[in-house]
């Protein structure tokens, strides 16, 4: 028989021994598993770790950590002094080392004479030498140099990221910290720097993690910076639940910084189970927690801007203004605010008080500055140019400006093509609503403007401005009780607003509402007791409702508040000639002639007076004077034809005549000075409506 | 060599590597994750009896905070209203409405141990925050402006008034000067100043007092102690504020500025762990168990690479991370098993089943899960010996044992009552049926007293299931296939390996020990992939079994074969065939498809109806029905099919034979591979074999040189014997009669069924001469333990002339 070759490769107790090793590594493995409890974590809390809670860095943007050098190497100063440190700076400033190896760096004149470990110490104390003169890129690259003994200990490889950071050497950086952070996990500022690095990198979900790591090795402030850090990552991610917990936890830490309190406002905006009134106090909170700061002010004013309580924000502004008395973005809003209110004058003393302004920022400006001094011809020509840029800053902010401008104009056109992403913006989005719906209010397209003011007025349930749109909308859709109850609504929130209560007395006059008119005016009046078009309001509805006297007082209030306005005194003129006291009424216009001798309405109603009093004479001598001021004015011509005839037949002393009414009008305007005669009318006239 | 690498085995290996290597290459941070996490599986039972009254019921749940996870929550309240309360000092579960079930809150927590090093120069503050300043208020037991707490002070105070040196003393007075002791109920600061004794809550709020005396905000925090155990007790604490950070101190037991991993925080402040409505006999009991859990099977949320983690897919279907550890590692777990029976040898009940009852065994604990699997297979065995005592056919017989297995974890669950549902209820994932099946198998074992093989297969058992179960509950394998799925692709390579290995067993080492220096062993895996597999057709191997199909065949051929009187296959004409049996004198009962001579009866004479069997036992026609509808039933048959039963008349064994044995029908096993006569011995029947022909029963084997046909070696349960052990004949050098008939026979049998490797058993009648009693496709290596020569160099030879 051939030799048996039946066994070919391998046998079983082989198998054998092969499993038996994988078992035993195996169970080597299993074993070390096994005895593994989770990782303890050690938290140092140091004195120098002190929370500044009183202090505030100014600034918004939390810093990278740079700790305070320890007394490490004290030891060996005696042979490297400052002088060594300061000529090996200068040496290396004058030449180009990125190129040379190590070695040949070491032969500079002023490092001859050290060991090895020396020299290197040395360089590395010249790169500090660089990093604090602000030179990252030559720090990063000495470092660099250096032996891997050297540059992978805590100091030298904390620098090393740190100037790469600086540098802008984002993926450079990002590797030197998971260099260091592998090496020395806990060593706090480079946990926070790596992920402020990765949060400036928009690398947010690795900074997620990068933060969460940071929270578990540091304390005290750190930790406080790493939760809000933390939580800014979040932000960005969109997540903002999670990002108000850990703003939460920051302020826990930190309960003083302005910073956190901000940042939770921010996050609670966007999540809709905090109310209004509560993200309203916690950016109150970080207003009051950093006086110097203008952020946020400027920020909680934005927030009330976007929130349409434009009043409120008024407050903000000037707040966020006296902090930042240069700053473009906080007059910029602040004026947009004031147009946005409609108080023209304040916006435009506002927007030219802005000084370094860059080119878009000053081309908005005159844009604001033409809404506000009401020169909307030059708003055109101003809003074409900008458009002509192919980029501009704020856009949004130009975009709803521009709206206003349309609706001020009834511009339909510019509506109908408008471009309605701008509803989403955070801060212009309601406002550039309202106004949308305002310019359909105008244009009678009351349907689709309902559906916008409603869902405002839903959405923004604290706003006055939404409301009130609302409801003037819902009277003219007819459905007066909504409307009403909008309107009241709107006036409860902000009763002291002189806008909000108008629009409401007005509506209530013309929906014949004349008691209700009256009362929303007197409470008006508390607030803007200067208000005449308020009063004359009040006048028309006392009027209305029969209440002549009241009437004539509120006419009186209003002229007596401001003896240019002619219009009350015409208005009260016409008020005591439709009651039939002509002599009263002549005295009145006549006061208003002597002011205004081109006040063409009064001289009509002086005219058609004195003409129904059949002082012809005296009437077409008016008449002639008005068609003087105005060839065409009809009253003038009707009343010349009708009564020329009559002047003619009754022509019989016209001369003799003509002088003496005005030497009686100078009579008549020394009596009427005299104002126990003026009461005594009143008077007979109340006993004569009664 | 390229050829001998161009394997599925091997390109299985490098896909696989090559996969693993390029994970290892992207998501090099899954190393790290791999690995055990301890976790606490904490449970609160609250009962209560209501009556028909409405309940309030108020606790702290655990939360998620800096140190403590709360991973997995789950919730029983029955029809009780819950709300969750989230407050700075705690989350409350409140619970209200009518109900008469208990509440069970279970989670698994997760936590760590946290320790601060505050530096020794930092003074005691002077201002603090506002949110701060309730922290220093005295209580109704924490009395802060006690005379007596400050005179305790003086006593006690440090030499230099700052923080740490403060708490230090602080702390030291309180854990060591205090005696801990089990108290129940409120204990204030006064009290335990006096006592000297107290329970957690009076030394934390003693620890309390005289740090708010010093200005230092201290709150009391509650919380359990996570240890394996049932327990009612909780525990209390202290946290100081210092510098932005609450630091934990236990004074109990000693910890100071540190906080071990096993306590779970609950709430903050000095309050009720529980708060109830009155008199409903509130009872509540805290269950926890700690554990390892493969951090992978549960940290996938919030990891990169999700998207490779296999447990992580499972998860979403909503598979719990344990089933998903165990579902992960059958491959594996597979693996181990073809390894031991095709490199080791090991006999298991069952080729599966110890891979289930060890997966079982996961949920229930290694030693209660074996009791169980043992309770069940002895119910399922003594089921067996009762319903077989009642001669129940086959599948009704299993059907009961199911039934009976179903009582028994009844009884079980009541007897255990509530205590470990859980457990329990995993139990009945017991694959019952199979172990049913193997109960069927151990009666047989039994029944014919193979003990030795019975021991073997049992421990065999055990052994496997230890294994499986040291698999399943390996944390590293389990991390491993679930972050690395890839390697599954390496399992596949060794179960292929191993497919195509044909090397001797470990047992088959043992076995042909006397043998094996000669280097020419055959082995069955060999037998099978290199000849069986390789040889014979399926078809062929199918019509072996089939004995009365074969002996036509062979009939066909001119092979002499024992005549078939007479065959019965259905329930129909049992009747009549057990009728005809009446007429017989002498004859042989078959099963048609049986193996290693089971159900065969021998009735060696009709005394007037009464048979008498060889071994002298007194059959009733009615047993010997029973018998035959056994057999029809397929109880005899390799398959467990519906069988055919068939009788032979009795054979005469030839004087040349029944010389040296007289104890029943010897055969001749003649094996060839390709017309060629590799191996033939003579098999002799012994009072052990009780008359079979078969060397597993205790037959002898002799070995017949092939060319003389003179016997040569006998081979008697691993001995060699000279003589007959019952009769003493000798047995060594006799000559076979026919000799050069019976090769003839073989070789035309071959011809007849061409099988490439087969078995021919052939006898010598006296008057008929030598008959092929049947051919095997599948023939036993136990001969060449007989010929004292292994035979795989021949058999290579004569299949590759061919």
């Amino acid at each position: 028989m051939t030799t048996p070759r039946y066994n070919k490769g391998l046998s079983a107790p082989a198998l054998c021994v092969i499993a038996l090793l994988l078992t035993l590594v195996l169970s080597v493995i299993e074993r070390n598993e096994r005895e593994v409890i989770n990782d303890g974590t050690l938290i140092q809390i140091d004195v120098d770790d002190s929370p500044s809670e009183n202090v505030d860095s100014g600034s918004d943007d939390d810093e990278f950590d740079i700790p305070e050098p320890s007394p490490e190497d004290e030891g060996d100063k005696g042979k490297i002094t400052e002088k060594v440190i300061k000529d090996t700076v200068l040496a290396l400033s004058n030449i180009d080392f990125s190129k040379k190896v190590l070695w040949r760096i070491h032969r500079i004149e002023p490092l001859k004479g050290f060991s090895e470990s020396d020299k290197n110490k040395v360089l590395f104390k010249a790169a500090l030498q660089f990093f604090s003169n602000g030179d990252y890129k030559k720090t990063h690259t000495l470092i660099g140099k250096l032996p891997r003994g050297m540059r992978h200990k805590e100091r030298p490889g904390f620098y090393y990221a740190l100037a790469l950071t600086k540098d802008n050497e984002t993926e450079r950086a990002i590797r030197a910290y998971q260099g260091q952070l592998e090496r020395f996990p806990h060593h706090q500022a480079s946990a926070i720097n790596y992920g402020l690095l990765l949060i400036d990198a928009k690398q947010y979900e690795k900074a997620v993690k990068a933060f969460k790591y940071a929270i578990n090795t540091t304390s005290g402030r750190r930790k406080a910076k790493s939760y809000r850090n933390l939580g800014k990552a979040y932000y960005e991610l969109g997540q903002f639940e999670e990002a108000a917990k850990r703003f939460k936890k920051a302020i826990e830490y930190q309960p003083n910084n302005s910073t956190s309190w901000l940042s939770l406002a921010e996050a609670q905006r966007e999540l809709p189970k905090f109310s209004q009134k509560e993200v309203l106090e916690t950016y109150r909170k970080s207003v009051s927690l950093a006086p110097n700061r203008y952020k946020p002010a400027l920020k909680r004013a934005n927030y009330l801007f976007s929130q349409l309580m434009f009043a409120q924000a008024e407050e903000d502004y000037k707040e966020a203004r006296k902090r930042s008395s240069d700053i473009v973005d906080t007059a910029l809003m602040q004026s947009i605010n004031y147009i946005a209110a409609g108080n023209l004058e304040r916006a435009d003393k506002i927007a030219n008080s802005v000084k370094q302004a860059n080119n878009d920022e000053e081309q908005l400006l005159d844009f604001i500055k033409a809404l506000s001094n009401e020169k909307y011809d030059t708003a055109e020509e101003l809003a074409e140019d900008i458009e002509k840029e192919k980029r501009f800053d704020n856009e949004e902010l130009y975009q709803y400006l521009r709206l206003r401008l349309a609706v001020i104009q009834n511009d339909e056109k510019y509506l109908k093509k408008f471009d309605k992403d701008l509803f989403n913006d955070p801060i212009v989005g309601w406002p550039s609503q309202l106004e949308y719906a305002r310019g359909l209010l105008q244009q009678e397209q009351y349907e689709e403007a309902q559906t916008i003011a409603s869902k405002i007025a839903e959405k923004l349930p604290n706003s006055a401005e939404a409301h009130l749109i609302n409801g003037q909308l819902q009277l003219r859709n007819g459905e007066q009780v909504a409307g009403f109850n909008s309107l009241k609504h709107a006036y409860n929130i902000y009763p002291e607003s002189r806008r909000v209560a108008f629009i409401y007395a007005k509506e209530s006059y013309n929906f014949e509402r004349y008691k209700e008119a009256i009362e929303v005016i007197n409470k008006l009046q508390q607030h803007h007791p200067k208000d005449i078009e308020a009063i004359e309001l009040k006048a028309q509805a006392h009027h209305a409702i029969g209440q002549n006297d009241l009437a004539r007082a509120a006419y009186n209030e209003a002229f007596e508040l401001d003896e240019k306005n002619l219009h009350s005194a015409y208005a009260l003129a016409k008020l005591e000639s439709d009651l039939g006291n002509r002599q009263q009424s002549l005295e009145v216009l006549k006061d208003v002639l002597e002011r205004d001798s081109s006040y063409i309405e009064a001289r009509e109603l002086r005219a058609s007076i004195l003409c129904n009093a059949s002082d012809y004479e005296e009437c077409l001598s008016e008449a002639e004077k008005i068609l003087g001021l105005d060839k065409d004015n009809k009253v003038a011509k009707e009343l010349t034809e009708q009564y020329q005839d009559k002047v003619q037949a009754a022509n019989t002393s016209n001369d003799d005549k003509e002088n003496t009414p005005s030497e009686e009008d100078d009579k008549d305007d020394k009596s009427s000075t005299d104002k126990d005669g003026g009461e005594s009318d009143d008077k007979k006239g109340d006993k004569k409506d009664d | 060599m390229l050829r001998t690498l161009s394997k599925p085995s091997v390109w299985f290996t490098l896909l696989g590597l090559a996969l693993l290597s390029l994970h290892l290459w992207w998501q090099p941070s899954h190393v790290k994750q791999l690995g055990a996490e301890l976790l606490h599986r904490y449970s609160l039972t609250m009962s209560f009896d209501a009556g028909n009254e409405d309940i309030v019921n108020r606790t702290y749940l655990p939360l998620t905070n800096d140190r403590q996870e709360v991973i997995n929550e789950s919730l029983q309240s029955g029809t009780l209203e819950f709300t969750n309360d989230e407050s700075l000092v705690g989350r409350q579960g409140i619970w209200t409405g009518f109900s008469t079930t208990p509440i069970r809150y279970s989670a698994i927590i997760s936590s760590r141990e946290q320790k601060y090093e505050i530096d020794p120069e930092l003074d005691i503050p002077t201002d603090y925050p506002p949110h701060l300043k309730r922290w220093l208020e005295p209580t109704d037991v924490i009395q802060v402006n006690d005379p007596r707490i400050l005179e305790l002070w003086m006593n006690i105070q440090p030499k230099e008034r700052k923080l740490l040196s403060t708490l230090r003393a602080i702390h030291d007075y309180t854990y060591n000067e205090i005696e801990g002791a089990p108290f129940k109920g409120t204990t204030d600061a006064i009290t335990t100043m006096i006592l000297k004794r107290a329970s957690c809550n009076g030394k934390s709020r003693l620890f309390v007092a005289l740090a708010r005396l010093n200005g230092i905000p201290t709150r009391l925090v509650g919380g359990v102690i996570l240890e394996t155990s049932k327990k009612k007790t909780s525990h209390q604490w202290v946290e100081a504020y210092v510098q932005g950070h609450w630091v934990p101190f236990d004074p109990l037991n000693g910890y100071f500025a540190q906080i071990p991993h096993h306590y779970l925080e609950l709430y903050i402040d000095d309050q009720a762990l529980f708060s109830h409505t009155r008199n409903i006999n509130f009872d509540y009991i805290f269950d926890i168990k700690r554990e390892h859990i493969a951090a992978p099977l549960l940290r996938f949320d919030n990891d990169e690479g999700a998207f490779f983690n296999a447990a992580s897919l499972l998860a979403k279907l909503g598979i719990e991370n344990k089933t998903a550890g165990i579902f992960l590692l059958f491959p594996f777990v597979a693996l181990l098993i073809s390894f031991a029976r095709n490199v080791l040898g090991i006999k298991t009940f069952g080729i599966f089943m110890p891979m289930l009852v060890s997966a079982a065994c996961v949920y229930t604990g290694f030693w209660l899960g074996l009791g169980g699997f043992v309770g069940v297979l002895l119910t399922a065995w003594l089921g067996q010996l009762y319903f077989d005592k009642h001669k129940l056919l086959k599948i009704p017989r299993l059907a009961a044992i199911i039934t009976l297995n179903t009582i028994l974890f009844i009884g079980i669950f009541m007897v255990l009552g509530e205590q470990t549902p859980l457990q329990m209820g995993m139990m009945t994932l017991f694959p019952v049926v199979i172990i049913s099946f193997i109960a069927e198998r151990l009666s047989n074992m039994s029944q014919d007293n193979n003990w030795r093989e019975l021991i073997i297969t049992s421990i065999g058992s055990v052994i496997m299931i230890a294994i499986c179960y040291l698999a399943f509950s390996s944390i590293t394998l389990q991390s491993f296939f679930a972050l690395f799925p890839e390697t599954l692709l390496l399992v596949m390579a060794a179960q292929i390996f191993i497919g195509q290995w044909t090397g001797l067993r470990i047992s088959e080492h043992l076995r042909f020990k006397n043998i094996n220096k000669q280097k020419n062993t055959m082995g069955i895996n060999q037998r099978n992939r290199d000849y069986v597999y390789r040889l014979n057709e399926r078809k062929l191997l199918q019509l072996a079994i089939d004995k009365i199909e074969t002996k036509k065949i062979l009939l066909q051929h001119g092979v002499p074969v024992p005549q078939t009187l007479d065959m019965c296959d259905s329930f129909r004409n049992l009747d009549e065939f057990v009728e005809h049996l009446k007429d017989f004198n002498s004859f042989v009962v078959k099963p048609n498809r049986g193996s290693q001579g089971n159900g065969i009866l021998v009735i060696v004479k009709n005394d007037d109806g009464t048979f008498v069997t060889a071994s002298g036992k007194r059959l009733s026609l009615l047993d010997i029905r029973y018998h035959v509808s056994e057999i029809i039933t397929g109880n005899f048959a390799q398959d467990g099919q519906p069988d055919t039963a068939y009788i032979e008349p009795l054979l005469i064994e030839h004087h040349g034979i029944s010389k040296i044995a007289n104890l029943g029908l010897s055969d001749i096993r003649v094996i060839l591979c390709n017309q060629k006569i590799i191996s033939c011995m003579l098999r002799v029947p012994t009072k052990l074999s009780e008359g079979k022909a078969n060397l597993h029963q205790g037959a002898i084997g002799l070995s017949v040189d092939i060319e003389t046909g003179i016997t040569t070696k006998c081979s008697f349960k691993g001995k060699e014997l000279d003589a007959h052990p019952d009769t003493g004949f000798d047995i060594i050098g006799v000559q076979v009669p026919f000799w050069n008939k019976i090769k003839q026979i073989a070789e035309s049998s071959q011809q007849a069924i061409p099988l490439g490797y087969i078995g021919v058993d052939i006898c010598i009648d006296e008057k008929l001469g030598p008959m092929v009693l049947e051919v095997n496709g599948r023939p036993g290596l136990e001969i060449q333990n007989v010929q004292h020569k292994g035979f795989s160099g021949e058999m290579e030879t004569a299949r590759d002339n061919t």
